[in-house]
């Protein structure tokens, strides 16, 4: 059987090389995303997750062994990028900024169209969450784009599981308004292309 | 089923974790209230453009950089500089230079150390006249070749030999080679190379 990730602390915590390759290997995916959504740009996002490790690693002995391990790391990495992007803000410009980092659509191996169509996507979900007020896009980033559950989520934002519940789904509901009304002008917006481009054959 | 309700189970609706009880009374709702519908399509279609959020992969040698980060082991004379409490440094061309300067007034303070430090700045002074040499040489060697017509060899290092062979030929009394002589000419191949 697997070890847990506590399990795993306390061996790093005795000088456990493996113990520490182990909770790396199990945690970069994640670390690395939530760069990612901070940066928006994967070479940025690399060079964070790495100042973001070294941070967890060197305040292992602060972790208080009878809670989770995620929801901690997962609260490091958020001060760490939010320290090193200066404010909030910054997290928010990321999301909205038009910029698609161009190593991660030039190595995915798909179509153009297929890239276009990512690339939408990803601008669309970007500029709906930072529409959203600070508390919902945060509770939402954390469930829908982290994967955290509601406890670890409650853990990492000392909420009542209730209210991160609540967050999200308010969080979803209104994004749910504001992608579709976007996704609504982009369809206009594309009908009236369509119908110029057509006009000098009629 | 009332609107409200049906909007506060729409959440776990669309994660599947609707009890089986109530999830009759939402079907009929959700089939019966067009407005309801559209929310739950709209709410379903964003929790879906969330979950293909694209996500990056870790890269080729991401985790082998983060444990070098945090698992090198210290070189001794960087624990003993963390030992002693002091700043992590980089050594700087300009770091360097201070402390060789350093280096050189200490052995200046000592009779043995005098002759080594006579040593040192003799050699660091003959490789900085060789080096200007070389440079004015090969400056002075290239506007002869123009003047003649010819050209120096575009490789470095067929210059660099051809300056070297001009150098070892020269005598020291010998004039400077912005002098046009015919030994010059006859030393260059019609390609403008080095003799052979």
């Amino acid at each position: 059987m697997a070890p847990t990730d506590n399990e795993l602390v306390v061996r790093c915590l005795q000088r456990d090389e493996v113990a520490w390759q182990l909770l790396v290997e199990r945690h970069s995916r994640r670390v690395l995303n939530i760069a990612y959504q901070f940066t928006g740009r994967r070479d940025e996002a690399e060079e964070l997750a790495q100042e973001v490790f070294l941070r967890v690693f060197r305040s292992l002995h602060q972790f208080d062994l009878t809670t989770h391990f995620v929801p901690w790391l997962v609260r490091v990495s958020r001060n760490l990028c939010i320290d090193e992007h200066r404010s909030r803000a910054r997290e928010k410009a990321a999301l909205v900024a038009d910029e698609v980092d161009p190593e991660r659509t030039e190595d995915s191996g798909a179509s153009p169209y297929r890239n276009l169509e990512e690339k939408e996507l990803e601008q669309r979900v970007r500029r709906g969450l930072a529409e959203l007020g600070e508390e919902l896009r945060t509770a939402l980033v954390l469930r829908d784009l982290q994967g955290l559950s509601y406890s670890e989520i409650a853990e990492v934002l000392h909420l009542a599981v209730g209210t991160v519940k609540s967050r999200i789904h308010r969080g979803r509901l209104e994004l749910a308004v504001i992608l579709s009304k976007s996704r609504d002008e982009s369809e206009r917006s594309w009908r009236g292309t369509g119908q110029v481009e057509q006009e000098p054959e009629s | 089923m009332t609107h409200e309700n049906f909007e506060a189970l729409l959440g776990d609706y669309a994660e599947g974790i609707l009890p089986v009880g109530q999830m009759r009374a939402f079907r009929d709702h959700l089939t019966s209230c067009s407005s309801c519908a559209a929310l739950a399509d709209s709410y379903t279609s964003a929790l879906a453009d969330l979950h293909s959020f694209p996500r990056i992969e870790v890269p080729d040698g991401f985790k082998l950089r983060i444990l070098e980060k945090t698992t090198r082991r210290p070189a001794p004379w960087e624990t003993f500089w963390a030992w002693l409490g002091l700043p992590r440094f980089r050594l700087t061309p300009a770091s360097a230079g201070a402390l060789l300067s350093m280096l050189l007034l200490f052995l200046a303070g000592t009779s043995d150390g005098k002759r080594v430090a006579r040593e040192i700045n003799m050699a660091t002074h003959q490789t900085y006249s060789n080096a200007l040499r070389l440079y004015y040489r090969s400056s002075d060697l290239k506007e002869t070749a123009a003047a003649m017509g010819k050209k120096i060899p575009g490789r470095l290092e067929g210059s660099m030999d051809w300056i070297r062979q001009r150098l070892e030929k020269q005598s020291p009394g010998e004039p400077r080679p912005n002098q046009p002589e015919g030994s010059q000419s006859s030393s260059m191949t019609p390609e403008g190379g080095p003799a052979a």
